[in-house]
């Protein structure tokens, strides 16, 4: 028992919302031992958050309330600890990292004041003495120049160096335990692989305890001892993360690993493939019930090659003007810069790449949601730059865009059934009387029930609400469909099944897709073709087995290299910490970026040349 | 339950989706008066619209007939709320403030609002130049206090009432086109206006449709909180004679008056005031629960 730094005894915790009591957490019970990495994880919903946060007393009462069992640590039961005593223990002797860095840092505050602030609360230190120990923390989270930042404020840092900000306020007591909730998740990869290694040295030097609490199987591989995973409110399986990746005992845990894409696992593989073993039914809340191996099904190679293809893209540049006031020019983003592509019909072209690279800019210049500043946009041979508002009006019907974030892309003030047959009625695409039927022909295509078109946004979850943003896409049988970002705001499990529809989709109406992702083994699973993106050029461009299986660009390489790989036996060995930042795309107004040709190296296969 | 589904959709085939039927309607006030508070602050505004529409009728004595003998006596059989300076009846006097009262606020309220939202949504949406210009008139009148603009506004065009409410609601047209201006700023971002873009739909449709349904909580919470408002602003320039001129009674300009007494006859601006409070509940009310009972997320369909 002395080994055990933290115990969690048949807690449960419920959430009284007026007068409606949902059970967040179901008598679950799990320890920690010294020095141990503990990784909790589950889907939306499961309470993995609501557990860890309850360690602290953290979670908000009411409408929150720990209803049963004991935290015990040492000697105490959290629990039962009055609030002055739960607020010495907070951030001494436990502490915690949150997942958005962009709102966790106070603004106002240097970030030497933040870090000294825990100091002076914990340890009574001087002004002096705590400004010295916050800067050595700052070294330890390798801030580069770290003097210098002590006096800066969170707005001047990335959001990769703001969480090695919110590491080291969360070290700066040394405490024995480290709660991380989904540290990495609103993060770049290269900034991911960086943060993981860096809570895995600090981990080795301060010898604590870590709980991670994480969606992402990847990550858990990379970082675990052992693992729990947590399914609505219940434990279902706990074990050492090597039992739990290759001998998962419970049947959720097998159909949460089948349905995370290994980054990888399409070696050799010409085309696409869908997911194998979902059971369409956790749509409605059932587990995901699946015995059957990971299995890879392809898709009917559909791709015509004509001339013209049906997407043409050259040399299309977009750019922001920064402007101070009156309205002068001070600066400009170049999010898209020089790019040129080609999409055929029944072909998927991923672009990946981190966040900033201008891979959604890329996706609304090419529709003109985002007035692009020049370049040639051809869609079936015609160009549609030089169009006006009203001219674009048939091209519409050709180009849809599904977006990514399913709470904010529907209006909450229409029924399901208006949002998808809205686009319909004002393209005329069918008579009023066959409306109705083919609006119930399209829910019941994209997996929704025709009783479920009269209810509103809300009464949906975040995976049947995109279904709805792809019944809109589809109600006007578009030719192109620019998925920005589609799949990455949903569960693994919904995922996959917004995955495979969509496939299904393309299979049967030959759709093209524009596959925008930071995802890379997403876009390996369901790209014809990859454009890798940085600072708003394409970087690398050719089939899928050539760019992800033959690499050529620094970028594409250090691109796969940085994405954990849900299998714990290619943990990486040693701990590499990377701080380089992606440079700015904002530049002065003088600057004119050269015009570089992607060279082609084998047919197909284009890289941008670099020093 | 699904051959259900069908026959009650082919009965009204061409309302499908769009067109509510009679029935809903119903069905959906039947939910609005199905909470005690809705019914309770509706028939508090029906039954200030009834003693506006019904002042002369209900009021037991002539609002101006002046009585010196009888002077700020107290509340009594005879006169309910007392009697003001000149000894008349105050009860007779607040029933027929209602009707100056409540028509002015409305008016203002409802004139400010229709133009305040139209150029804030204007000017939220289409930004750039549009946007610069309808701003910097609007930060114009907001450098000017409200008082002093509507003073020189009635001093100009004279004063009657259709200028009153012009005086009046310059100032909510500016507050009223902030606010909307700031919501629409943040609705044309989300997602879903994009997919309107990417739909092909018309700037009209996607702002009256689209966008403005969204912003209809701040601007309701917004309108109730300046009934009271502006009714107190009528009195302070009816207070510098401007406003609604005497002997014509208004809430607000029986309030001013009666501060000088408030020590020992309290009723002059007590009971004026107890219906400003209730005018005020009843809006505030009743705005809520409309705003509630529009969110779509209150609702549950079956």
């Amino acid at each position: 028992m002395n080994n055990v730094a933290l115990e969690v005894k048949n807690l449960s915790v419920e959430f009284n919302v007026r007068g409606k009591i949902t059970k967040a957490v179901s008598n679950v019970s799990w320890h920690v031992n010294k020095g141990e990495t503990l990784a909790i994880v589950g889907e939306s919903g499961s309470g993995k958050s609501v557990s860890a946060l309850s360690i602290l007393k953290l979670i908000p009462d009411p409408p929150g309330k720990i209803t049963s069992g004991s935290i015990n640590f040492q000697g105490a039961n959290i629990v039962e600890s009055s609030d002055r005593e739960i607020r010495d223990i907070r951030g001494k002797k436990i502490s915690m990292i949150f997942q958005e860095p962009m709102t966790s840092l106070n603004p106002l505050m240097t970030i030497g004041n933040q870090i000294s602030e825990v100091l002076e609360r914990h340890y009574n230190l001087s002004k002096k003495e705590s400004y010295e120990k916050a800067k050595k923390i700052l070294d330890l989270v390798q801030i580069p120049d770290s003097k210098r930042w002590l006096n800066g404020y969170p707005h001047e840092m990335s959001g990769g160096m703001r969480q090695r900000v919110m590491i080291a306020m969360a070290l700066v007591c040394e405490p024995t335990i480290l709660i991380a909730d989904e540290p990495t998740t609103a993060l770049d990869v290269t900034i991911q692989a960086q943060i993981l290694d860096l809570i895995k040295k600090l981990q080795m030097d301060i010898g604590m305890s870590v709980v991670f609490i994480t969606h992402d199987m990847g990550v858990v591989a990379e970082i675990a001892d052992r693992v729990i995973v947590m399914l609505r409110g219940e434990k279902v399986e706990e074990g050492t993360v090597s039992e739990i990746f290759h001998n998962p005992k419970h049947p959720y845990t097998k159909a949460l690993l089948s349905v995370v894409p290994k980054l990888g696992s399409m070696k050799g593989r010409p085309l696409p493939a869908k997911f194998s073993n979902i059971d369409v039914k956790r749509a409605e809340g059932d587990d995901v019930v699946s015995t059957k191996k990971n299995e890879l099904i392809n898709v009917k190679d559909n791709v015509k090659k004509t001339d013209p293809p049906i997407l043409e893209v050259e040399n299309l540049t977009t750019r922001f003007y920064i402007k101070s006031g009156f309205g002068f020019k001070k600066g400009k983003v170049h999010a898209v810069e020089g790019v040129g592509l080609s999409l055929q019909e029944g072909e998927t072209l991923g672009i990946v790449g981190e966040s900033g690279c201008g891979k959604s800019t890329l996706g609304k210049s090419i529709i003109r949601l985002v007035e692009p500043t020049s370049g040639k946009i051809k869609i079936r041979g015609k160009e549609i730059i030089s169009l006006s508002k009203n001219e674009m009006f048939s091209i519409r019907k050709d180009v849809q865009i599904v977006f990514q974030d399913p709470y904010s892309s529907l209006n909450p003030r229409l029924t399901a059934g208006k949002i998808v047959s809205e686009g319909m009625r004002l393209h005329k695409v069918c008579k009023e009387e066959e409306l109705q039927e083919r609006l119930i022909k399209i829910f019941e295509r994209v997996g929704l029930s025709e009783f479920q078109i009269n209810n509103y946004p809300h009464e949906f979850s975040g995976g049947q609400r995109q279904r709805i943003g792809i019944a809109r896409a589809l109600s006007l049988s578009p030719k192109i469909i620019i998925a920005d970002e589609a799949v990455s705001a949903l569960d693994v499990s919904i995922q996959a099944q917004v995955v495979n529809l969509m496939m299904e989709l393309q299979e049967e109406y030959g759709l093209s897709y524009l596959f925008i992702s930071h995802d890379m083994a997403v876009i390996e699973r369901v790209c014809h073709r990859v454009a890798v993106m940085y600072l708003g050029e394409i970087v690398e461009l050719g089939s899928r087995g050539q760019v992800f299986e033959n690499p050529q660009h620094p970028y594409t390489k250090k691109l796969m290299k940085a994405v954990p790989v849900a299998d714990p036996n290619l943990r990486k060995r040693e701990l590499n910490i990377m701080t380089d930042e992606i440079p700015s795309a904002l530049k002065p107004m003088s600057y004119e970026p050269e015009k570089v040709d992607l060279i082609k190296i084998e047919e197909g296969h284009f890289i941008k040349p670099y020093l | 339950m699904k051959a259900d589904f069908k026959t009650k959709n082919k009965k009204n085939e061409s309302d499908f989706l769009y067109r509510k039927s009679w029935d809903e309607f119903l069905e959906s006030l039947k939910n609005f008066f199905g909470k005690k508070l809705n019914i309770f602050s509706f028939s508090l505004v029906m039954l200030l619209i009834f003693i506006a529409i019904f002042a002369p009728l209900l009021s037991p004595h002539q609002f101006d007939q002046v009585n010196p003998l009888n002077a700020l006596a107290p509340p009594s059989l005879e006169h309910f709320m007392g009697t003001d300076t000149t000894g008349r009846d105050i009860f007779s006097r607040v029933l027929h403030g209602t009707t100056t009262s409540l028509s002015l606020a409305l008016t203002t309220i409802i004139f400010g609002l229709v133009t305040g939202v139209t150029l804030g949504a204007i000017s939220g949406y289409f930004v750039g130049i549009v946007d610069e210009i309808i701003m910097r008139i609007v930060d114009v009148f907001m450098s000017i206090p409200g008082v002093i603009l509507a003073l020189a506004m009635v001093a100009i065009l004279g004063p009657s009432p259709i200028y009153l409410v012009l005086a009046l609601s310059i100032r909510r047209i500016i507050q009223f086109a902030r606010v909307t201006r700031g919501v629409v700023l943040s609705i044309k971002e989300l997602d879903y206006i994009s997919a309107c873009h990417a739909l092909g739909m018309s700037h009209i449709r996607i702002v009256f449709l689209h966008i403005l349904p969204n912003c209809i909580g701040p601007i309701i919470v917004l309108s109730t909180v300046l009934i009271g408002n502006v009714i107190l602003m009528e009195s302070t320039l009816s207070f510098l004679g401007l406003g609604i001129q005497e002997p014509t009674p208004s809430w607000g300009t029986m309030i001013a008056k009666g501060n000088e007494f408030l020590t020992f006859a309290p009723w002059v601006s007590v009971s004026p005031g107890i219906f400003l409070f209730l005018t005020m509940i009843a809006f505030n009310l009743l705005g809520d629960g409309v705003r509630d009972h529009l969110d779509p997320k209150d609702k549950v369909s079956t």
